[in-house]
């Protein structure tokens, strides 16, 4: 006969490891950074152009 | 009406801070240590009197006031406020014996500065201060970034869910998961990785500056602290300055950048939830504030002529305009520049930056990014409601994890915090106006020590008159833990004298 599962937190899914959850941190707010980078550069080519 | 406190509460709130002391005296083992591999044989006693000092009395207090009676939220804002009032007494003990600073008030100011991770400093000759010294401001503002409190919950946390009461305190409503412990533990782990990352990155690019190694890589360690914990000191007078290096200051964004998000963001772009990025209301609120402000300031740069073309003004506006937004305080430019040199629109996006801040829950200061966002909300809302017709249902949403509808109750906490901000700012700006500085001066100062936005234009020196470095220590203090904490201990010292019994 099957032992019935064990209900709780224990069966859900394993968290992401310390090295793929920074990965995935720093990985965003580099993206971040890099598309207010990118913003930032267009006002100021466009200011540079017209001053 | 209000309550006298009795011995119990007093019991309770000189129990834990007793503990946060005896963490601050720990603290200075670090400095010790490099003081003593350093050869700095004066540092070194100034540390061992500091450490000494603080854990004789820290561990007396808590021992002799042991109580197990349970934490209540009022005696944790109070426990929290007079634990940031004086930790710096402690933490100054060894910055006065270094013989840097005038006095005890200048030494004091430096530690809160340090603490609150505002980035004024009064020190003298900093280019030839010890390197023990050195970190040690620089390791204040780690410690205060991660919050004295926390730092306490995790190497005392026997208390339990007790203890969740202090951790309200410090301005960081949010618990980033349900356990506050493993809040506290998530917020150095976040730390220790972009610590790894960020020190590495800016070890290299300093000693590509031309740094020698040893020397670039204490660098790093202390311009990491000062820029994940958004506060600004830095190992040189010259603040970043020093190291005329694109490459250090293009490194130092996103590590600015992460120290002003809320470790509740953190927490879900760890788990790879990377749609929060765009949705987030605090996000989204400082994408548009920061956008805007640098739009006007690249204008105001470009008009007063200081730079013209496009890499100087790329390279000082983004640069200045994160440091400020992120409110950490570093800079690539001599502060008076700002008024000299930089005209008068840009230098006033520098203060309307450090005034909004960074995101709540987060090492920054400031309005915060969420309180912006709701207002703003808010408004949109009204004006909606007036265009649209009478009995049209407007409902405008907040996405913090999930989509809310906007509610009163949301709004009224937030304009009132953000009233006593103005206040705030505005107040320390009239005593800077009593003492003979122009408004733009005392307007950037008091915003930079309140909002712990850190940036100076000269104001702010050793021979700064002594009533103006009292005001700015207690904007520092009001404004690092956001009003209700300090307001709870002046209420406790209300209620001792008009309480009922």
């Amino acid at each position: 006969m099957r032992r019935p599962r064990t209900p709780g937190p224990e069966r859900g899914r394993p968290g992401p490891t310390l090295l793929r959850s920074g990965f995935n941190g720093i990985g965003a707010v580099t993206v971040g950074v890099v598309l207010m980078a990118a913003v930032a550069a267009v006002i100021t080519a466009v200011v540079a152009a017209l001053t | 009406m209000l309550f006298r406190p009795d011995r119990e509460d007093f019991r309770l709130i000189g129990f834990y801070t007793g503990k946060v002391l005896f963490g601050v005296g720990c603290a200075m083992a670090v400095p010790l240590a490099v003081a003593v591999a350093a050869g700095e044989t004066n540092e070194a006693y100034g540390f061992l009197i500091g450490l000494s000092l603080a854990v004789t009395v820290g561990r007396a207090t808590s021992w002799l006031l042991a109580t197990d009676a349970p934490l209540r939220t009022s005696h944790g804002l109070a426990t929290v406020a007079s634990a940031w009032l004086l930790a710096p007494v402690a933490a100054a003990v060894p910055l006065l014996l270094s013989g840097h600073y005038l006095g005890f008030l200048d030494a004091y100011f430096e530690a809160m500065s340090g603490f609150a991770t505002i980035g004024l400093t009064l020190a003298n000759d900093l280019d030839h201060m010890a390197r023990s010294v050195n970190l040690w401001r620089h390791l204040m503002q780690f410690l205060g970034g991660q919050g004295i409190v926390v730092v306490v919950l995790t190497i005392f946390a026997s208390a339990g869910a007790r203890v969740g009461a202090l951790y309200t305190g410090e301005g960081r409503e949010e618990k980033v998961v349900p356990n506050v412990i493993r809040t506290a533990q998530f917020i150095w782990r976040v730390a220790l990785v972009y610590g790894l990352i960020g020190t590495a990155a800016l070890w290299t690019t300093i000693m590509l500056a031309g740094v020698t190694p040893v020397t670039a890589l204490y660098h790093a360690v202390n311009l990491f602290m000062a820029a994940f914990d958004t506060g600004g000191f830095s190992p040189q007078s010259a603040s970043v300055a020093f190291y005329r290096s694109a490459s250090v200051e293009f490194v130092l964004l996103p590590i600015m950048v992460a120290g002003a998000f809320s470790f509740a963001l953190h927490y879900l772009l760890w788990q790879g939830k990377f749609r929060e990025l765009f949705r987030n209301i605090e996000a989204r609120a400082l994408a548009v504030s920061m956008t805007v402000l640098y739009l006007i300031a690249v204008i105001g740069l470009g008009r007063s002529g200081t730079f013209t073309d496009f890499w100087p003004l790329f390279r000082q506006g983004l640069f200045h305009m994160v440091s400020a937004h992120t409110t950490t305080g570093l800079s690539s430019v001599p502060g008076r520049m700002f008024f000299t040199d930089w005209g008068v629109l840009a230098p006033a996006m520098l203060v309307s930056a450090m005034a909004v801040g960074g995101m709540a829950g987060s090492t920054a200061g400031g309005i915060k990014g969420i309180r912006v966002g709701l207002i703003a909300k808010s408004l949109r809302q009204d004006i909606r409601k007036v265009l649209y017709p009478e009995d049209a249902s407007v409902v405008e949403t907040v996405h913090t994890v999930r989509d809310r509808p906007l509610d009163e109750r949301m709004v009224r906490p937030a304009a009132t915090i953000l009233l006593l901000w103005l206040a705030l700012y505005f107040g320390g700006a009239l005593a800077g106006l009593f003492y003979g500085y122009d408004l733009q001066m005392s307007m950037f100062e008091s915003t930079a020590a309140a909002s712990s936005g850190g940036l100076s234009v000269g104001v702010v020196r050793p021979e700064l008159e002594w009533p103006l470095k009292v005001m700015y220590i207690l904007q520092m203090v009001v404004g690092r833990l956001e009003f209700i904490a300090p307001f709870a201990l002046v209420g406790y010292v209300i209620a001792i004298f008009r309480g009922r019994a």
